[in-house]
Parts: structure tokens; sequence; C-alpha cells
């Protein structure tokens, strides 16, 4: 084998430039399928990832929704999240509320935010960066962007309403909150001015008294399977949607379904073209050493020996595609990444090209099965060559 | 009395040429005996190479046998064939067909390590191989950077590799100019004086001056044979 | 006599989905309002709006009044299109409004498309840079293709040179089929392309339920495509087409 090896590779780079110009195209073919690869689930992964870090493994949502999808709310939430806490399984469930909410500081123009609501001491969906999280009503924790457009930290005071009334001139329904924190939102898109207050000050400031929630999220205990809690929860509530986080992604996968296709079908295609350039630079190499293949193979080299050996040059040429490609293909998802990120109303933490082990260990797999299944046409050619008929050829 | 090496009987080898069929063998009856030194002389298209391909067991006869050493080569499956050329037939060809992209004893070594000798042996006898055909400056070049004389010697250096009991040579100074042919010719002497079996296929009469047997071919028969 | 029930519309899937016809009388509650009935009284496809076709939300149409009254909102809206009469400077109108109207902000049309059409620059971004990579891709694969082209005619090439044939001849002979096979490629290209963005509509308007065209082979893109193919043929075909005349013939036979 090892001499099968050695002649393989020597016999490929015998023509250095144009083995590096056949591995440039199977590295942009590789380049590709490993970038789909990353696309078909990345934003799944990254979301799951988002939904795993908040350490809330089951959401609770309104019927035929998902989490901020629509205005949707489960009504009376506090008695809801109660009903729910009472279940040893379940160690800790927060209601969160969302509403536009405005924010204006002295001498500042008013600007709209989108508002979170959660129970004082808890901040599953923040990280906070200065201060503290929300303790006591009249609290607010606000995210950077609106930090460095009023210029607050900790300790400072915000004016937040609902929108401004033209009758009257002002915010409806203002009241003075003091920052305790400023903090990274979760689930905010980038460069969009986000808060949070406590779930009891939103629903005073929006006026109501029916204590909506947008979603419930559930900490299980330690012991317990959250989807046999979520499938349990679904059966004694049928008002609500209950999502284990797998769940949850699967529901909200027919958003994603472009990406799969699309991923699907580059992929299929990068296969396709590393497939034709190996089959193609080898049947040629093999047309090219007609007579040193009937030579060899007079002098004693063996069928079986001569299918290795060309079939090594199929996977060495993929395998080197495959480094190179994986390589490029970090680089160009980066790329896509940065582009893909900048949709309106995305999540900043979201990425659409996650690299994940098993399928990078996939993509690498299709295509060193695809570089070798590309060799066997021209290692069959060269293996069944009719020795006499190719030397009698020659000399006529 | 000598041991035969190989015999061909009743031997016929029809192939395509397109829808054509030619007769390039009719009919041939051969033996080659240890230590023969045996050249074919005759016109292009003759059947001389079939003849060859056929003693050594790359090609099959469509009619009669061949015994290469003691064995039916339509006998042989592919795999026993292909190692019985490995181990005892040399194939020399008019165009050399060493691999460019290995140096002198590499070509040398390939039927070697084909054969599973180990690395060191090989190459001691490579270099010794270069050595006795006049290439041991040359050990470690490229045939391109080798000329035609020089690659021939290395092909038969290669042939001589897992120390055959037969070599056959086609055209072998086809491809060379009269001077270094003729030096090819001394060679192929040589190894004859050292005990090598020797089946020459040839235009060149210069060849076939020192054989111990000459055939002349014309049109797929053996026309004369001759014990100078 | 009893009052007419408040009508409203219901949009396709929401009326598939909640097993609810045209006739039937539906209970809708704002968030801190009662529950009141309204009847349906007919239903509608939900607009071919790129930004919201793989939400799956229920929808329904009420009379502005209706919905007020349902959320609680008095005479609250969340926004008023605007018609101005005939030879009116709209960007004056902008100006007045957004001094008199506290917290309103008057927008032109074209500022409100362009800003609910973002999601779809960043699309065209993205199938931008896919297509940059494609036609690399294809390129070096032309190359490829080219370069074993040329090795095989480097011979047949020296040989012509040697009994006469002019450089000339020898460019156009390799240009012109490399240009050739990118024309082909390009043309089945174009093929495939139109039979996948059939593919891709049939397949997506099943999925979500809509008219919308989510992939289209226009004529400029028709001719883009082509004229990119060719001039990568044009491109590759000169630098085979310079490959085999600049060797020289006795070197071509050395290889």
């Amino acid at each position: 084998m090892s001499n099968a090896l050695s002649l393989a590779w020597r016999t490929l780079v015998r023509r250095p430039r144009r083995l590096l110009l056949f591995i440039a195209g199977v590295t942009v073919a590789a380049a590709v399928l490993i970038d789909m690869v990353m696309l078909a689930e990345g934003l799944q992964r990254s979301l799951s990832d988002l939904l795993e870090e908040t350490g809330y493994q089951v959401r609770v949502v309104p019927k035929g929704t998902l989490p901020f999808e629509t205005e949707a709310a489960i009504l009376h939430s506090t008695r809801v999240a109660a009903a729910f806490s009472a279940d040893p399984r379940i160690a800790d469930v927060v209601p969160l509320w969302g509403r536009t909410i405005y924010a204006s500081s002295p001498g500042a123009e008013a600007v709209a935010t989108f508002g979170y609501g959660a129970p004082a001491g808890t901040a599953p969906t923040l990280r906070l960066r200065v201060g503290r999280t929300l303790e006591r009503l009249g609290e607010v924790v606000i995210n950077r962007d609106l930090a460095e457009r009023f210029r607050l930290s900790p300790g400072d005071s915000l004016l937040v309403g609902l929108e401004p009334d033209p009758a009257v001139g002002a915010l409806r329904s203002r009241r003075v909150v003091r920052v305790s924190g400023v903090a990274d939102f979760m689930f905010a898109a980038a460069g969009s001015a986000t808060l949070a207050l406590t779930l009891e000050d939103l629903w005073a400031l929006a006026g109501t008294t029916s204590e909506p929630a947008a979603l419930l999220m559930i900490r299980v205990a330690a012991d317990a399977n959250p989807y046999a809690v979520a499938r349990e929860l679904r059966g004694r509530d049928t008002s609500v949607d209950v999502y284990a986080i797998p769940e949850i992604i699967e529901a909200a996968g027919d958003r994603l379904t472009y990406f799969q296709q699309l991923s699907l079908v580059l992929g299929t295609v990068s296969l396709g073209v590393a497939f034709l350039l190996v089959t193609t630079l080898l049947t040629l190499s093999v047309n090219e050493r007609w007579g040193e293949v009937a030579a060899l193979r007079a002098l004693g080299v063996t069928r079986g020996r001569m299918l290795a050996q060309v079939a090594w040059q199929g996977l060495m040429i993929s395998a080197a595609g495959t480094v190179a490609g994986i390589a490029a293909g970090l680089i160009i998802a980066r790329y896509l990444d940065g582009i893909l990120t900048s949709f309106p109303g995305l999540p900043v933490n979201l990425s659409f090209f996650v690299l994940d082990r098993n399928d990078a260990l996939l993509a690498i797999g299709l295509l060193v099965v695809t570089g070798l299944l590309a060799g066997l046409y021209p290692a069959w050619r060269a293996a069944s060559v009719n020795i006499a008929a190719v030397l009698r050829e020659e000399i006529e | 009395m000598k041991s035969v090496v190989a015999e061909a009987r009743a031997l016929h080898r029809t192939y395509m040429r397109g829808d054509t069929p030619v007769r390039a063998i009719r009919g041939i009856d051969i033996t080659i005996q240890a230590a023969d030194y045996v050249a074919i002389l005759g016109p292009s298209g003759c059947g001389k190479s079939t003849l060859l391909n056929l003693l050594g067991g790359i090609d099959i006869p469509t009619a009669g046998s061949v015994r290469l050493l003691g064995h039916d080569t339509r006998e042989l499956s592919d795999r026993r064939l292909t190692r019985l050329r490995l181990e005892k037939v040399g194939f020399v060809f008019q165009r050399f067909h060493l691999l460019p992209a290995l140096s002198a004893a590499e070509n040398v070594e390939l039927p070697m390590a084909e054969a599973g000798l180990p690395r060191p042996r090989r190459r001691a006898r490579a270099e010794d191989l270069l050595d006795y055909v006049g290439l041991s400056h040359r050990v470690d070049h490229r045939p391109g950077q080798l000329s035609g004389g020089e690659m021939q010697r290395v092909a038969i250096a290669r042939a001589l590799a897992n120390k055959p009991a037969l070599i056959l040579a086609d055209e072998p100074t086809g491809e060379l100019d009269q001077d270094t042919g003729a030096e090819i010719g001394e060679l192929f002497l040589r190894l004859n004086r050292d005990g090598t079996t020797l089946v020459i296929v040839t235009h060149d009469t210069s060849l076939a001056r020192p054989a111990t047997v000459v055939h002349r071919m014309r049109d797929g028969a053996l026309q004369t044979e001759a014990k100078p | 006599m009893a009052q007419p029930l408040p009508e409203l519309l219901l949009e396709n899937r929401t009326a598939v989905n909640l097993e609810i016809s045209i006739g039937d009388t539906v209970w809708i509650s704002g968030l801190d309002t009662q529950e009141r009935p309204f009847v349906v009284v007919g239903t509608y496809r939900r607009p071919a709006d790129p930004s919201t076709v793989t939400l799956r939300d229920y929808r329904a149409t009420f009379h502005l009044s209706d919905l007020q009254e349902l959320l609680g909102a008095g005479d609250r809206v969340d926004r008023f299109s605007v018609l101005l009469r005939p030879g009116a400077s709209r960007d004056a109108v902008i100006a007045e409004i957004d001094r008199l109207a506290f917290g309103a902000d008057a927008l032109a049309t074209e500022k409100v498309a362009a800003a609910t059409s973002e999601t779809f620059r960043v699309v065209s971004r993205f199938h931008r840079a896919l297509a940059g990579i494609t036609i690399t891709g294809a390129a070096v694969f032309l190359l490829c293709l080219v370069v074993l082209k040329l090795e095989e005619r480097r011979l047949e090439g020296a040989s012509m040179r040697d009994v006469g044939i002019s450089r000339r001849t020898l460019f156009l002979w390799m240009f012109s089929e490399t240009l050739v096979m990118a024309g082909i490629g390009t043309a089945i290209g174009l093929v495939l392309g139109w039979v996948g963005s059939a593919l891709i509509n049939a397949y997506f308007r099943r999925l979500y339920d809509t008219s919308m065209a989510f992939a289209r082979v226009t004529e400029e893109l028709a001719l883009l495509v082509a004229f990119i193919g060719l001039a990568t043929g044009v491109v590759v075909g000169t630098l085979a087409g310079l490959g085999l005349v600049r060797s020289r013939s006795s070197r071509l036979r050395q290889l």
C-alpha cells in the first residue's frame, strides 16, 4: 500500500502547477460545502445556544405563537406561574412581557425602545455589564445603546412612558425610574434601544390589570426531564403551547427552510463540481500515462495496486482541497455571516454559520468519499488496461 | 541439457483493429532455453512484438499454448500471471517507460518494492544494478535528466531487479542513435555472458549478430531458424 | 330589535386552522377588555409580502372603530396614510406634520419602503456574495479544463507551428474553443437556473401558501449571466491561447 501511496504522490506532484490549480478548484467546492453545512443548521444551533444560556429549559407561550412573535399574551401570568411552580419538578418560573416603551431624558427627544418586564430579582435574558439587576420597583436596566444615547449610568434617572400624546405634548402614562444597571439584552436587535423594568412597573405603565406575559420561562429541577415536563404542561393547559428548547427550534424551522434548501442545493452542486474536477484530472492523467500504466502492469504491478495508486491520487487531491477548503470556508463564513447578521431585528448574538464538530466531520467525510468515488472510474480504467494492445499501439 | 524457460506450440494470435481481424501470429512453435540469446528479426508489423508479449505472459494466445517456466499462461489467473512476470520475467521497452517522477534508483527499485523487498536491500541492489549498467554516477537523476541510452540502461537495470529467468526486449535500440544502440548491444551481450536468458525483438541486425539463436519472422510466422 | 354583530375578515390560513367559516360568530377579547362576538363576513389571502411570508400568526381585519374598542385604545392609531392634493409640496407637508404633531414622524413613501425592505437588501447582498463565490469556482473550473486541453494540445500545436500555421491561427483555435465551452456552459446554466427557479417557486409557494415569486430569471439577469459567462470564457480563453502560442515548438515537444 505504501508503494502505491508513494507512487500516487510522486505522480501527482510531477505537474505541480496543474495539481495546484485542481486543488484550488476542489478548495472552492469544499469551502462552499463547509459553508453550506454550517449554514444548514447554523441559525438553529446559535438560537439553541442562546436559549440554553438563559438556564431555563422550557418556554410557555400563547397558543399558536412563538415568543414575542405577536402581541398575544398569557393573562394572569402570576397565577399561572404560581400554579406551575407548585410542580416539584419545576425549580423556577419567570413570566416575561414586552411592549414598546418611550424613554426620554431632560433636554432630549423621546425614543421608542423595546421594554421588557421581568419579576424583580430575575434577569434570565440579560448579561449585566455595569451595576446590578432589577431588585425593586422604580428601577430600570438599560442596554448600552440607550446608555450611550442619553449618557446614563447606574444611579441616573430616566423618564419612561407610553407613546407621545400629541394632545398634551408629553408621553402618556409617564414616570421617572432609576437606572440600576447597564446590560446586553440577549435577544435584542443590534443597534436597538432596549430597557427592562420590573413586570409590575411595566404592567402599571401599560395600565393593564390582567398581568399579561408574552411567555413563561421555566427552569426544571436538576433531576427532571424538560421534555417530560413540557409534555405534561401541554396536556394541563390547552390555551398555551409548551416547548422544550429543541422543540421550539423545530417549531421555528419553517422560517429557516430557505437556508436549509439553499444549503442542500449549493452543497450538492459543490460536491458535484469536486467530483467532476477529480475525475477529469485523474482520467486525463491516466490517459497521458497510458503507456506507462501498461508498462507497469507488464513489469508485474497488479491490477489492485494500479487501482489503489489512482484511487490514492483522488483521495490526495480531495484531502488537500478539503484542508484548504475548511480554512477558506471559515473565512468566507465569517464574511457571509457578517452580511446575514445585519438582518434588521435579529438578536445581536445570533450567527447563521455555526461549525458543529459532527457536521464538519460529515462534510469532510463527504468530500473524501467524493474524491474516492471520483477516482474510481479512472482507477478502473488504469487497472483494466489491455497491456498488449497499448504497447502494440504505442509502437505503431 | 539446458532447461526450457519458455516455449510456444501451434501459437496463434488474432486481434481486432476496428472491425478488421488481424492475424498477427499464425502457428508458431518456438523454444527458449536457459542462457539463450534469441534474436527475432523481421519487418514492421510482422508480429514480432506480439510474439514477445505472448512469450512474456502479457498477452494470451487465441489458439495454441505458451508455457512460461512450466506454467501454461492461459491457465493462470491475472494475479498469478502478474506475479510470475514480476518475479521471473524482465521487460525492456522501446520507449523505456521509466516513471519520470522517480529517480534512476527508484525506477530500478520499483519491481523489488512490488515484490516486497525491504527498502535498504532494494536500494543496495538498485545501486549495484546501476553500477552494472554503468550508471553509478546517475543514481539520483530523474529520467528527464538522462540521455536516451542512459534511460535504456536504467530500464535494463529495472528488468534485472528481481533476478528474472528471462529478459524480453522489444526494439530496445529503436529510439537510440547507432553508437548508443551499439553500447546497449554490448550491455545485452555482457548480460547473456553472465547467464541471463535474452529474447530480443529488433530491426537492428547488429543486435542479432551475437545471438545464439536468430529467428526471422514474416506475416506472423517464423521463417527460418539459424544457430550461428 | 337586536344590533347586528360587528364584522371581521379572516385570513385564509387562520380560518382553515381554526375551522371557521363565513357566517360563523367568533368571540374575541383584548388585553383588558371583555370577550365580544364578531361575525365572519369573508376571508382573504395574506398579501404577498416577503417580510411576513414566513410568519405563521393568525390574522383578522376589523373596522377601525371596532378594533379600537376591542383594544381599549380610545382613538389611537398606529399610523396615518396621507394623500396630498395635486401640487402640494410633500416636503413642506412632512415638515409641518413633524412640527405640529408631537411624537409623530412623517415619512415619505420611499423612506418607509426603504426601511421595510432592508431585509431584502440583506438577502440581496448575501446572494451577490454567493454569486461571487460561484463565479470564482466556475472560473477555476473552466481554467482547469482549459489547462488540461492546453496540455493535450501542446504537441499538436508544436507540429502545427512547424508546418507553418501562424500563431494567430493557433491562438484563435484555443480561444474559440474555450469561448464555445463557456458559451455552452452558460446556456446549460441558464436552462438549469430557469428550471431551478420554477422548482423553487413551486416549493415555497406551497410551503408558505402564497402567490409570491421567490426566484425569477429575468431578461436582465439572463443577460448578466450570459455576459459574465462569456467574459470568463474570453479571459480564460485569452490566457489559454497565449499559453499555446507563447511556448516554443522545440520546448513543446519535450513535454
